[in-house]
């Protein structure tokens, strides 16, 4: 008796609707899985490091938000939506002269970099607040963030006065590195 | 040359000055921790300290911004400021160290702007913290020099041996030259008592005669600074004060004649008019509040309006009063009104604060408070912009204790369109 191994179409279709149902579960896996209590950012812990991370745990987290796609785009709508001001991506390639005060504008605020004359690699970054904006309610800013290389940075900002706060920073620290980044935007909270 | 080394004491330990960096004038002076790029807290006084109109630094030694680095934190007080001025003028005659100087200098106080030296507190416990390092360099063979206000001098030698050499000084003058350098000759006509305020008046009103013609014959608009004139404006109407002073210092150090006369025109026609106004439009009545210290003659004193220079007499124990205050504006205001005793001339207290927003017409009452003859100070302050901006300069015209810090102050509030009354009581004095 001969047995015809040649499938029918419908079998094709089957195998093929499941390798598609496999490969689908497999790439939105991680996502449908119910979160553990060491990998879930929750939106308040977002909120909260939105704030300024306080601690070495407030830090962890921001770091962890750095390796995570989706808590990264979360983070980032939440500083867009709350922060008090923000610097967007600049047009051109700041100047990279370490002697030259080096600078970068927005309608809210502009930063300068200047470098001490102590030529000890330090660098004085200077925020200044731009005329036309709320002044009195950003001068309550405390935290500078920056978004730069798909990371979150965070630096506590010394109290605005005279709508200008300055903040000392080493060469190669990663607020130095953000700040040259043309593509870096700067928030602050 | 000699080269000194100077400590500034805390109550926790001397703090060594390692390095004096003179800045570009955009930065904020800052002082730093060695190697830690970490601005201490008390960085933002410094900058005050340093920067003019305020500061004396720039005055004396000429660039107005500087990073120092040192050994250990100082976190509060103005006590630093006798030791890094005494530094800023070695760095200016190139005497200072921090390694191996002949000379090592510990030196505590405050200093006003005629280059005075004020007392500090806590002297006992810096000797304290700092003996070890004193005694070590002694053992050394260095000299040390500790320096101090002269009314701190008792207190001083009470607490180091009789062979340390301690000098009690009034005047930065008198500082200098206890270690033997001269202070920085730009200073020393500025350092001259009294001159500054009675002599420069008919200077300035030549000066500004001089400016009314020349802003006539130049086609008037070429210097005069509109855009700035016009934030300035826009900066008092927000109540910007803060602002507005960084817009007018900015212009006054841009040394355009005719911009610093037409600022000066803003000024005062302006702000120091407004201000004026709305000082004259406070009425303050004080009211006696019957209770256990009543007196009769408290009571007498009931709904008597105060002005400056006639302040009903008080029995000794004191009245329990409470203070109505109306304002003859026609605008919404916000009032502050305070009382300070000065009992202790270095620490004055403040008795009661209150403030409040009235519109036109309406008053305030404050919460009564015990009031005496014996030097309570009444001050009150009306604007009619937010006090964000000038309620800092309130608490510090309250906490002064020199007649040169009240004055800055009153200036900072009156130069931006505050205005403020204040006034004494103080014992009535009978001659035989």
């Amino acid at each position: 008796m001969m047995v015809d191994n040649k499938p029918v179409p419908d079998h094709e279709k089957i195998v093929a609707a499941f390798e598609m149902l496999v490969s689908a579960q497999n790439a939105v896996g991680h996502v449908l899985a119910p979160p553990t209590a060491q990998d879930h950012i929750s939106t308040r812990d977002l909120l909260r490091i939105a704030k300024g991370p306080k601690n070495e745990a407030d830090q962890a987290l921001l770091a962890r938000v750095n390796g995570d796609f989706v808590a990264r785009r979360q983070f980032r709508a939440i500083l867009q939506s709350q922060s008090l001001a923000s610097q967007p991506q600049q047009a051109a390639a700041a100047s990279i002269q370490d002697d030259a005060p080096q600078w970068r504008s927005g309608d809210a605020f502009d930063l300068n970099l200047i470098a001490s004359s102590k030529n000890d690699g330090v660098f004085y970054l200077q925020l200044t607040l731009n005329g036309d904006q709320d002044r009195d309610g950003i001068s309550q800013a405390e935290v500078l963030f920056a978004e730069s290389q798909r990371r979150f940075l965070s630096l506590p900002l010394p109290k605005i006065m005279d709508g200008m706060a300055q903040l000392m920073i080493k060469q190669g620290h990663p607020m130095w590195d953000a700040f040259h980044d043309p593509e870096a935007e700067f928030f602050i909270r | 040359m000699n080269l000194h080394k100077i400590f500034i004491p805390t109550t926790r330990h001397a703090v060594q000055l390692l390095s004096i960096t003179t800045e570009d004038p955009e930065i904020r002076s800052v002082i730093c921790l060695n190697d830690s790029f970490q601005a201490l807290p008390i960085s933002a006084d410094y900058d005050q300290f340093v920067r003019r109109p305020t500061g004396i630094i720039e005055k004396l030694v000429g660039p107005g911004a500087y990073r120092i680095d040192v050994s250990a934190p100082i976190t509060q007080g103005d006590s630093w400021q006798l030791g890094l001025c005494l530094a800023h003028i070695m760095h200016h005659h190139d005497t200072f160290t921090a390694t191996d100087g002949e000379l090592v200098i510990w030196a505590t106080g405050t200093v006003d702007t005629q280059f005075g030296v004020n007392p500090v507190e806590h002297i006992a416990a810096k000797v304290a913290a700092s003996r070890e390092l004193l005694e070590a360099e002694m053992a050394a063979g260095k000299k040390v020099v500790l320096i101090t206000a002269a009314e701190n001098l008792a207190t001083l030698r009470d607490h180091i041996p009789e062979e340390w050499t301690a000098f009690g000084v009034s005047s930065m003058a008198d500082a200098c030259a206890a270690i033997g350098i001269s202070m920085p000759l730009a200073s020393a006509s500025k350092s001259l008592p009294q001159e500054s305020a009675a002599a420069r008046r008919p200077g300035r009103a030549t000066m500004y005669l001089m400016g009314i013609l020349a802003v006539a014959t130049l086609s008037v608009g070429l210097n005069i600074p509109y855009q700035s004139l016009r934030d300035s404006y826009r900066y008092e109407k927000a109540g910007e004060l803060r602002a507005l002073r960084m817009e007018m210092r900015t212009v006054s150090r841009q040394k355009n004649w005719v911009a610093t006369n037409a600022y000066y025109f803003f000024e005062v026609f302006y702000l120091l008019n407004k201000s004026k106004r709305l000082e004259e439009s406070l009425s303050i009545a004080v009211q006696s509040f019957g209770d256990a210290v009543s007196d009769p003659q408290c009571d007498a004193i009931a709904t008597s309006t105060i002005t400056k220079g006639s302040l009903p007499l008080l029995p000794d124990k004191g009245c329990n009063v409470t203070f109505a205050v109306t304002s003859g504006t026609k605008t919404d205001v916000r009032i502050w009104l305070a009382l300070v005793t000065h009992k202790d001339a270095n620490a004055p207290a403040v008795l009661m604060k209150h403030g409040a927003d009235i519109k036109a017409g309406q008053r305030f009452v404050t919460p009564a408070a015990t009031i005496h003859n014996e030097t309570t100070r009444l001050v009150a302050v009306i604007s009619d912009r937010s006090d964000r901006a000038w309620l800092g300069w309130l608490d510090n015209l309250l906490a002064a204790t020199s007649a040169e810090r009240m004055e800055l102050e009153i200036d900072r509030l009156t130069s931006t369109g505050v205005g403020v009354f204040q006034t004494n009581w103080q014992p009535y004095i009978e001659i035989d």
